[in-house]
């Protein structure tokens, strides 16, 4: 019997052989450092999904005028620029509107308490319950009657974009990344939830647009868009403003792409 | 050595075995996440529960590739064999980290919604026709129940139940690591969210098909091919088969037979396929009088193929015959644990 055969032999009951120790430390090390390697690597090659916040500790309250055509939104105006409204996208717990909750208080001024979704100069307010809206019945003071003159709805033209259809909730910033075919499955149910839907539109320099997406009639499309969440696509459409707001409106049938 | 169905059987070395496997997991994930929370800060930070889902996918991808790499290594070269010794165990841990991957992905981006989180995985995602939409959730889906069914019946157990269907039910793990191999090409390689992850796909299907093929053709290289002689097949000179050790002959399509060489004057011959988990018996040693398998040290005795009490395993035997130095084997193999007379040379 060679020496160096009987050295390797090893039955797990008896002792390792020697030349086999020899083997396995340094092959025991360097899996490890491959292994973390290979971590290493793919974890600092990972993409940034760009600033967004998702405040999940305090909540915030915030007032003005409550509207829930096509999505429920509140028009405040904006406190660093108290000349123009600030529209801000309300939603529900988890993957679901907020329009249960919004509907009684429809075209009325409130106070709204939620957790503030943020990304660029997007706001979102996750409302948890319904008793976080509740009516001001202090009467209409002057900034009220300046919301209501702006957030008549106003056509800008009709425009051809490409973008990526999305759910407003994950990409403002409740996932990151929360846009991308790898979160397709998660869209669609937040868009089957009634989660305003947007088409992300990229410029040039790799900057993000949001446009939100309702039907020809100007109801919301998500619904009738889940099946298409994540797909890359180009719409054509007549661009609404309403408040700070940019709306397409767009026939799930004739979308490209 | 028997089945006593103990839950696991343990010993000093599968616990150094599976710290290692662990360690090595916890060290993966603490890099990952630490990496990714140093590059990655404030508003711009990635959400941990897809951080964590990022990790323990691309760990339990290493992992499994790990493991289909070990058989092939261990034809290669002798020195591997003692990875092979618990891969189970490795196995089972493969399919926890996997689980983990899984239940993140379900809890994170199908549950909270109006759909039941499971039908939402089998159902939504899916765009049948476009590459980038295809519904890879439904692979990792399948993926993980295979690797389920494995780790269900991983334990001696089941070996000793399913009989030969075992081997072939844990053959799956390769169905199961293509089916992998879809649910990242579909999925998370279509958004390429980091430039590599295509190139750590391809290195693994090369480095997994790669060893296999050439540990088939080098063993396929030791084999030695038998000369019929009347019933009895040549198998060549006693002088070839080293002290303590044996060669493995092919008789019929898939039979194997160990002829092993003892005590220096003695020849007996036994089924290549070890009782335990189909270990390669012809690769093993004889220690303290017995054949031991090289995988988990299973013993048989040379004069008949039964294990030695207490334990209750038996291997077919099989009859040689010795003529001018040249040993000859019977191929049709007698009942396992069937005693018939040893050869000796003189
Ligand atoms: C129910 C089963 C599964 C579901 C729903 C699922 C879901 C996902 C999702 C959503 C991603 C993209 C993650 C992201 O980057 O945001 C992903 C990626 C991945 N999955 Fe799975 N998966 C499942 C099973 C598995 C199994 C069993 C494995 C085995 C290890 C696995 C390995 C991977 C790998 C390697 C990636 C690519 C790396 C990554 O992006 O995280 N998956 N899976
Ligand atoms: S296969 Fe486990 S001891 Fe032989």
């Amino acid at each position: 019997m060679k020496d160096q055969e009987r050295d390797t032999f090893f039955v797990g009951y008896l002792d390792m052989p020697a030349a086999l120790r020899r083997f396995y430390t340094p092959l025991t090390i360097l899996l490890f450092g491959v292994s973390g390697l290979i971590g290493f690597g793919i974890a600092s090659m990972q993409s940034s999904t760009g600033a967004a916040s998702w405040q999940t500790e305090s909540s915030e309250t915030l007032s003005g005028l409550l509207m829930v055509d096509p999505y429920p939104v509140l028009h405040r105006l904006d406190p660093a620029n108290p000349d123009q409204v600030e529209s801000i996208l309300l939603v529900n717990q988890g993957k679901f509107s907020a329009e249960a909750y919004a509907r009684p208080y429809h075209n009325r001024m409130v106070s709204v308490t939620g957790f503030p979704i943020t990304r660029g100069g997007w706001t979102m307010l996750e409302v948890t319950a319904a008793d976080s809206i509740f009516e001001d019945q202090s009467g209409k003071s002057a900034a009220d009657v300046e919301i209501e003159k702006n957030v008549t709805a106003k056509s800008l033209g009709v425009v051809t974009l490409n973008g990526e259809i999305a759910d407003s909730k994950c990409f403002l910033g409740v996932m990151k990344p929360g846009e991308g075919s790898v979160h397709k499955a998660c869209a669609e149910v937040c868009l089957i939830g009634g989660i305003p839907s947007m088409l992300v539109v990229r410029d040039g320099d790799g900057r993000k647009y949001g446009y939100i997406l309702t039907l020809p009639d100007g109801s919301s499309a998500s619904t009738a868009l889940s099946g298409r969440a994540a797909d890359k696509v180009g719409v054509t459409g007549e661009l609404m403003q309403k408040g700070d707001l940019i709306y397409i409106k767009i026939s799930p049938d004739g979308l490209r792409g | 050595m028997s089945h006593q169905f103990v839950p696991v059987n343990w010993n000093r070395r599968k616990r150094i075995y599976d710290l290692c496997v662990w360690v090595g997991i916890v060290a993966y994930i603490v890099i990952f996440v630490s990496v990714t929370n140093v590059r990655f800060q404030g508003e711009a930070s990635i959400t941990p529960v897809i951080v964590l889902m990022r990790a323990f996918a691309t760990c339990g991808f290493l992992m499994l590739t790990i493991i289909l790499c070990i058989g092939p290594l261990a034809r290669i070269d002798k020195r591997f064999l003692p990875l092979l010794y618990n891969r189970r165990h490795f196995g089972v841990s493969f399919f926890l980290v996997a689980l983990i991957h899984a239940g993140l992905a379900i809890f994170w981006y199908h549950s909270f919604g109006p759909i039941n989180p499971i039908v939402s995985v089998v159902t939504s995602g899916g765009d049948y026709q476009s590459l980038s939409g295809f519904p890879f959730q439904l692979f990792g889906l399948l993926a993980l129940l295979v690797f389920f069914v494995m780790a269900a019946t991983s334990h001696d157990y089941w070996n000793a139940v399913l009989g030969s269907s075992w081997k072939s039910l844990h053959v799956m793990v390769y169905p199961g690591y293509m089916l992998l191999v879809l649910h990242v090409g579909f999925g998370a390689m279509q958004e390429d969210y980091t430039g590599i992850l295509p190139g750590m796909l391809y290195a693994s299907v090369i480095l997994v098909g790669g060893l296999h093929l050439y540990s088939a053709l080098f063993a396929s290289k030791a084999q030695i091919t038998l000369e019929t002689l009347e019933n009895w097949v040549r198998v060549g000179n006693w002088q070839d088969i080293e002290n303590d050790h044996a060669i493995t002959v092919s008789v019929g399509d898939d039979e194997r037979v160990a002829i092993f060489r003892y005590d220096h004057n003695k020849l007996c011959a036994v089924s290549n396929v070890c009782q335990h988990q189909n270990g390669p018996l012809g690769e093993g040693r004889v220690i303290d009088g017995c054949i031991t398998c090289p995988w988990h040290g299973y013993q048989y005795r040379p004069e008949d193929g039964c294990s030695p009490p207490p334990f209750t395993e038996k291997i077919e035997t099989y009859q040689l015959k010795l003529e001018d130095n040249v040993v000859f084997l019977n191929p049709d193999p007698l009942p396992a644990g069937t005693s018939r007379p040893v050869t000796e040379i003189r």
